[in-house]
């Protein structure tokens, strides 16, 4: 056998072997890492969450910007894990759960627009997908990567951009998810963020948590 | 409940109770000096869960290039191999 025959059945015997490696490994590795979620460290205990910011009451009134008047939200900013998505406005579905926008459109957020809007005195929520097959990583993939101190930014229909600082996140499960402190008054504006995360069910298609952020109104511009 | 800055007026806080239920409520307040007055609101629903966000492909999704890339190297190997095999066999006949 020459030197040219053994040489090509030696790469012929390696490419067969590469190949079967390749396909065993892509179809047992995740394309995507799972998204991330906050450490425990980050999230509210259940006592002090329906109260909002802590530390806000202890703050003379002068102290505090003006809460903005009602505006529609047009659009998210969320410098640390680069973030720029539309908000759209959405209320509750016939079943009793919010609407969010579709899996073919994973960029977009919603807004509850049952409840206040961002700046306005209360709990502004907004929703927005974690994943999707038309995309892979959705706009709130990597919500969970928030901490406390972030700053989140919402534009509204009048021009003015509410300032919100986060001051908690959390993974909860479904079956404990902190609705009192998500949808309930706040006396302050604050905004919540919210996500599927945690462990995701193959057999009833869902994840088994949300993912919470938490922030609170400091400001506006523009 | 307490004056208002305008004339006949008054401002009076209403605490609902947590468990109300969604829809119009019209409260009467009777004063002690005769006066009644009556103010509309309307409660809403709040959800109670959260929305699914989310089709669970990045728990999913395998990686479907690796596998792609390892499906055409396991088919140029088998065909180089088997056109070597088969120019081996030729050269062996003639």
């Amino acid at each position: 056998m020459s030197i040219l025959r053994r040489l090509c059945v030696a790469v012929i015997a390696a490419s067969i072997a590469a190949g079967v490696i390749l396909a065993f490994a892509g179809s047992h590795t995740l394309r995507w890492s799972p998204p991330p979620f906050p450490p425990r460290s980050e999230a509210l205990p259940a006592a002090v969450l329906p109260v909002g910011p802590p530390g806000r009451q202890a703050r003379q009134p002068g102290q505090l910007p003006q809460p903005m008047t009602r505006s529609v939200p047009l659009s998210l900013d969320i410098p640390r894990i680069r973030v720029r998505a539309r908000i759209i406005p959405l209320g509750l579905r016939p079943d009793g759960s919010p609407a969010v926008p579709p899996l073919a459109t994973p960029f977009v957020t919603s807004w509850y627009d049952t409840g206040p809007t961002p700046g306005a005195r209360g709990a502004a929520v907004i929703f927005g997908h974690v994943d999707s097959a038309a995309a892979g990583p959705a706009v709130f993939y990597s919500l969970g990567l928030l901490r406390v101190g972030n700053v989140i930014d919402v534009t509204l229909a009048d021009r003015r951009t509410a300032v919100f600082r986060v001051y908690a996140a959390g993974l909860y499960p479904k079956t404990g998810f902190p609705a009192p402190a998500v949808y309930g008054y706040t006396r302050w504006p604050t905004l919540r963020l919210v996500t599927c995360g945690g462990e995701f069910d193959r057999r009833t298609g869902h994840y088994l948590g949300n993912i919470v952020v938490f922030a609170e109104y400091v400001g506006q511009h523009g | 409940m307490q004056a208002s800055t305008h004339a006949n007026e008054f401002v009076a806080t209403v605490v609902l109770p947590a468990n109300i239920r969604a829809g119009t409520y019209q409260p009467d307040i009777d004063c002690s000096n005769g006066v009644t007055a009556s103010a509309a609101f309307r409660v809403k629903a709040s959800p109670g869960v959260a929305p699914a966000t989310g089709d669970g492909t990045t728990a999913t999704a395998t990686d479907d290039r690796l596998t792609a890339i390892g499906v055409v190297l396991l088919g140029l190997g088998t065909v180089s191999g088997a056109l070597l095999l088969a120019r081996r066999r030729f050269r062996t006949r003639t």
